[in-house]
């Protein structure tokens, strides 16, 4: 009979619990961490074991464009259906992929949340706000994503044997003024450099490319051969840009057309060009100084070159 | 949990009826009877369905029961019989009827207690008897079936009744009883609802004694009785439902919590039928302080995070004083929690239980805690040791 009595007292207890009321608080080790723009991966703890990430929230505009794929605990691809954007639930790892910066959030198989960055080319750093919880409670981890180290190009290469080309003749470059107040004839010497009225612009993948060199960085541009025909690399640089930028002039190398002004005269001189089209591929190899990751990125130059000047001169008494 | 607070009464009636005993010193020859009663109650309106918002539209203000009870009572000459000479204990079963539908008609089982208070002529005497058990078989509370009755909330409740008889020996086998009584059906906090049954009502029943023997006249003594301080250690548990109110919606929490406690009562023991003392009560309540620490609601389910072991666990101290009959004793307390954190650990408590010694050490432990002598806490059902009794 004692015997009876006190198992049905231990039953009592035991079986008078009840947990399926009650939520765990989810607390984590850390509310704020930085990565490095470089590569960088950073674990935090999560105290509860039933946690998902709800949301994934970024300063960034421009990440609102970015490709997110879901991977699920095995490492397969997820349909894109099958789960909200920027939430994962249960263990598996979501990718975001920009030109700019790749990264990644993973629920780990231990229960831990891993955030890594593979690059951020941001010039500025970014921040992101992961919050997991498990339904009734939250915490959100501040991450910034630092600006990568930018790559230093070692070389530009470009195609030379499959290139586009066309030529456009009597293009309006340029209009001048010069004044002869005086009562006798005045020289005038016209100062035209091809470098000058040359234009270069950067396409394809060019927010990427110059997110990871820079800006202000100059490099190599292939110049027509004399005909017209052909490329060559010779000095000319120019800045790696995505818009029509000129080169860097010589005027050493300007070509000087000598006219004469009559007296008391306004001279007004439009100036020609035939000039030159083309566009080639290039292969640019940029090293990361701290990393020492090289990469290699593809894209195009185009470049108009004027190759023959011509101009007219129209006086208009003073 | 219904379950086991069923086998838990069915043990405190087990012990009462299984202490048919071979006849020694301690109890002698037994001397056996059985009763019937008819009793009619006036159902105390405590809640509007029994002042009429029910489905029949009608007050529900009436009880009457039939009660068919055997009892035995020592032999005069045994130990026990010369300390409680009037004192019948034994086992009964009644047929409730309370003019419902919505309330059904549950049958009681339990056990009972009586003795004499004072002998007012040869064959009249003033009797006390209380009952203790469960009731089974009640049309309990569904939103959809029975919607009205938000008075019983499980098939089971416990059974407590207290009368005071007027007892007319007819002859030497048989008596007539008379007497008022109050009766409360309830389940102790273990679902809700609970606002229970209450009656006051009368009775009127006979009893005759089995296998003859002469009427004792005997007063009873504390010869040879050493006043003394003994110590009961009681361990008990029970499962209590809970409700919260979060942002101005009341919330039944779903599942049954855990309660668990430890009670030292060091009693000073008077004479044989009253002992008197303190208690240390601890008690660990899951279901404690819950408000504090709502996690959220999803619809009706709501979500706690679990307060800390401090807002649920108190320490009280209570006065007990415990009225000592044979098997059974009725202990009544009145405390204050004097370590606690929280609203719902603190303040008074009010505590009666009935002692069930299946040992004349061991005992079972069957009571119920009001707290701030309104809110209804726990059943306290678990067991008991009694440390230096004599």
């Amino acid at each position: 009979m004692k015997k009876w009595a006190i198992l049905g007292c231990l039953a009592l207890l035991l079986g008078s619990c009840n947990d399926e009321v009650f939520v765990e608080p989810v607390e984590v080790s850390a509310t704020e961490c930085t990565l490095d723009g470089n590569g960088d991966e950073q674990f935090i703890d999560v105290s509860s074991d039933d946690w998902q990430v709800s949301n994934v929230w970024y300063s960034s505009p421009a990440l609102t464009d970015a490709v997110v794929v879901h991977y699920d605990a095995a490492g397969n691809p997820m349909d894109g259906d099958a789960q909200s954007r920027w939430q994962l639930e249960g263990v598996g790892r979501m990718e975001v992929r920009h030109p700019l910066a790749v990264f990644s959030i993973e629920h780990c198989a231990d229960h831990r949340l891993r955030i890594a960055v593979e690059e951020c080319f941001f010039f500025s750093g970014q921040e992101l706000v992961v919050t997991v919880g498990n339904g009734y409670a939250s915490q959100e981890i501040h991450a910034v994503l630092s600006p990568a180290e930018r790559y230093r190009v070692e070389d530009v290469a470009y195609n030379f044997d499959n290139y586009s080309r066309w030529e456009e003749t009597g293009k309006d470059i340029d209009r001048f003024y010069t004044v002869n107040s005086t009562d006798a004839p005045m020289e005038y010497h016209l100062t035209l450099d091809k470098r000058e009225y040359s234009e270069v612009r950067f396409i394809g993948e060019t927010d990427r490319l110059l997110a990871m060199v820079g800006e202000g960085v100059k490099v190599a541009v292939p110049e027509p051969e004399d005909d017209g025909f052909g490329l060559r690399m010779g000095d000319d640089q120019a800045l790696l840009s995505s818009g029509w930028e000129p080169l860097t002039p010589r005027p050493e190398e300007a070509e000087v057309v000598t006219m004469e002004i009559p007296p008391r005269s306004l001279a007004i001189i439009d100036v020609k060009a035939d000039r030159v089209y083309f566009k080639t591929e290039l292969t640019l190899t940029a090293t990361n100084p701290k990393s020492g990751r090289r990469r290699q990125e593809k894209g195009w130059v185009e470049r108009w070159t004027p190759m023959r000047f011509t101009h007219t001169v129209e006086f208009v008494g003073l | 949990m219904k379950r086991i607070l069923f086998l838990l009464l069915a043990a405190v009636v087990a012990v009462g009826a299984s202490a048919v005993v071979p006849a020694d010193s301690l109890y002698g020859k037994l001397r056996h009877s059985v009763g019937l009663d008819f009793r009619s109650g006036y159902i105390v309106p405590v809640h509007s369905f029994y002042s009429g918002e029910n489905q029949a539209g009608k007050p529900v203000n009436t009880s009457l029961a039939g009660h068919l009870k055997y009892a035995f009572r020592f032999a005069p000459e045994s130990r026990m019989g010369r300390l409680s000479p009037s004192a019948y204990q034994g086992l009964g079963v009644a047929f409730n009827s309370f003019g419902s539908s919505e309330l059904g008609t549950p049958v009681s089982v339990y056990a009972f207690q009586g003795a004499r208070i004072a002998r007012l002529s040869s064959r009249l005497s003033l009797d006390y008897e209380w009952n203790f058990g469960a009731a089974f078989g009640w049309n309990e509370y569904n939103a959809q079936t029975n919607p009205f009755n938000k008075v019983i909330g499980s098939k089971i409740n416990a059974y407590m009744n207290v009368g005071f008889l007027l007892n007319w020996q007819l002859d030497k086998d048989w008596s007539l009883q008379l007497g008022v009584e109050g009766t409360h059906f309830s389940n102790g906090n273990s679902n809700y609802p609970n606002r229970g049954l209450n009656t006051l009502g009368a009775r009127i029943g006979v009893v005759r004694k089995l296998g003859g023997g002469e009427e004792e006249d005997a007063v009873g003594g504390d010869a040879g009785f050493d006043p003394h301080f003994s110590y009961d250690l009681i361990v008990y548990g029970a499962g209590k439902k809970r409700g919260v109110e979060y942002d101005g919606s009341p919330y039944i929490v779903s599942g049954t919590f855990g309660v668990v406690g430890l009670n030292f009562n060091p009693m000073y023991n008077v004479n044989r039928y009253f002992r008197a003392g303190a208690s240390l009560d601890m008690k660990y309540d899951e279901s404690a302080n819950l408000a504090a620490h709502v996690a959220g609601v999803n619809g009706d389910d709501i979500r706690f995070f679990r307060p800390s072991f401090r807002e649920q666990m108190s320490v009280g101290l209570s006065a007990r004083v415990e009225f000592v009959m044979p098997i059974f004793s009725i202990n009544f307390g009145v405390g204050y929690n004097v370590l606690h954190k929280g609203h719902d650990t603190g303040g008074w408590y009010q505590v009666l239980a009935l002692k069930t010694h299946i040992t004349p050490d061991f005992f079972l432990h069957t009571g119920y805690e009001l707290s701030r002598l309104h809110d209804p806490q726990n059943l306290m059902l678990g067991i008991g040791y009694r440390f230096h009794s004599r």
